[in-house]
């Protein structure tokens, strides 16, 4: 029977952490079905307002490095084809309601994500995709590779 | 000398008293600029412009277009902020009406600045509102305070009202809500500032919303400072001072105000306590807040 793993994935040194996590796991990787997941968050106006043009160009720079770290699970062991890439475009406030809202539409045996390390401030200004995950996700198991 | 008729407003620091801003048919005579408080000094806030309707005689405020984007620090969270005026012109026209939000109208130059001509909100700001107040606190705890909650719980359903609409006031400050002179409600003005906090899109907001209430039920903000070198007001207390009593955001800002005075009720404290650098569970919404405030005063009062 196939595990199925969520790995919500950016651009980011906590995302590349959690990667190099889950390469390191005793896993039968034959039997793992990994779904790497970029969540794009629905832009202010104001956001719109001061970078458009960089907007307008992260889907083709996020695609580039989602396929990197595809490349870099197969170096693991896994096997190419049971790695997908997505990319959600959807309506999403935040990156946690874009995951619940994937985890509500397909199953999935566990999610893992990188969590970088925040002061409390940081957490209350900021917020914080793990913490939100832990408190709403329903029946699936998260797992935050913590990183500094 | 005779002011100049002003078509285009691009130039807002040249837009001076006796200047006459021409929009469509509509004509205003500019009498100042608004200034604001900034480290104790007044400074002028050169787009925004004290105005005279010159059909109806009446005061306006004229704001006009001035894009900003700047960086500014949350304790040590960096957080992006910039001035918009859309943004401000699109929630003038979605609060048309409301009783909680100054009101006026947005229109465009001739080079397509946009100008939000501005009705003004008459009354103290909330600020002054209780430092003015000269009364005990056992006083204004038990005659005042429950009154002044239930607007607070008003103001911040106004916010709500934003927030559900994917908007946010932007810029939360207790100088930013008007006690209304005519109507005692409390009204949000200025609201052309935004902010990108990503995973907790309202989080500024909420935390000026902790302000507002901190403020209020403390009647006044209370520091370390005037704590430590005012021991005739408050006694003993700064022996019995953690570092979990002061705010998450503002370290030396006293939040645990029951230590100060024991007839806030554990409820009413503990939503403040959600500000404060002990705290583990942060609120994230407008709705949050009000419905602890509402189960307070349900209770207490």
């Amino acid at each position: 029977m196939q595990n199925s793993i969520l790995v919500s994935f950016n651009d980011s040194v906590s995302s590349r952490a959690a990667l190099n996590f889950l390469g390191r796991l005793a896993l039968c990787r034959e039997d793992c079905r990994i779904t790497l997941l970029h969540i794009f968050i629905r832009s202010s106006a104001s956001e719109e307002l001061m970078g458009k043009k960089f907007t307008e160009q992260e889907p083709a720079r996020l695609m580039t490095v989602l396929e990197e770290a595809k490349k870099k699970l197969v170096e693991f062991g896994f096997n190419s084809k049971n790695v997908e890439i997505e990319m959600a475009m959807g309506p999403h406030a935040t990156v946690s309601e874009g995951i619940i809202d994937h985890c509500r539409r397909q199953r999935y045996d566990v999610v893992v994500i990188g969590r970088k390390r925040m002061s409390r401030a940081e957490e209350f200004v900021l917020g914080d995709v793990s913490v939100k995950l832990l408190r709403v996700l329903e029946g699936v198991p998260i797992l935050v590779v913590k990183t500094d | 000398m005779e002011g100049r008729i002003i078509t285009d407003t691009t130039d807002f620091f040249s837009i001076d008293h006796g200047d006459t801003i021409q929009i469509g048919e509509k004509s205003y005579r500019v009498t100042g600029h608004e200034r604001e408080l900034r480290f104790g000094m007044e400074e002028p806030k050169f787009w925004v412009k004290k105005a005279v309707d010159i059909d109806t005689g009446e005061k306006k405020i004229i704001k006009l277009s001035f894009l900003e984007t700047f960086e500014t620090h949350f304790g040590n969270a960096k957080v992006t902020c910039f001035r918009n005026p859309e943004k401000e012109a699109k929630v003038l026209e979605l609060v048309d009406g409301h009783p909680y939000f100054m009101q006026g109208e947005a229109f465009k130059d001739k080079k397509g600045n946009i100008i939000r001509i501005l009705d003004i909100v008459h009354g103290r700001n909330f600020l002054q509102y209780m430092h003015y107040l000269d009364v005990d606190y056992n006083v204004f705890f038990s005659k005042l305070l429950p009154d002044i909650l239930k607007k607070i719980v008003k103001a911040f359903e106004a916010i709500r009202f934003l927030h559900h609409r994917e908007f946010r006031h932007g810029d939360i400050r207790n100088d930013h809500l008007i006690v209304e002179k005519d109507t005692g409600n409390y009204v949000w003005i200025d609201f052309d500032y935004d902010y990108q906090t990503r995973e907790n899109p309202f989080g500024l907001d909420v935390f000026g919303m902790g302000n507002i209430l901190i403020n209020a039920v403390g009647k006044g903000f209370h520091t370390i400072e005037v704590i430590r070198n005012d021991p005739v007001t408050y006694g003993n207390v700064q022996r019995d001072l953690n570092r979990e009593d002061f705010s998450i955001l503002d370290r030396v800002r006293f939040i645990n105000l029951r230590k100060l005075f024991p007839e806030i009720p554990k409820p009413l404290n503990d939503i403040l306590m959600h500000f404060s650098i002990g705290s583990n569970v942060y609120y994230e919404s407008a709705e949050e807040i009000i419905e602890d405030l509402n189960r307070c005063l349900y209770t207490v009062y």
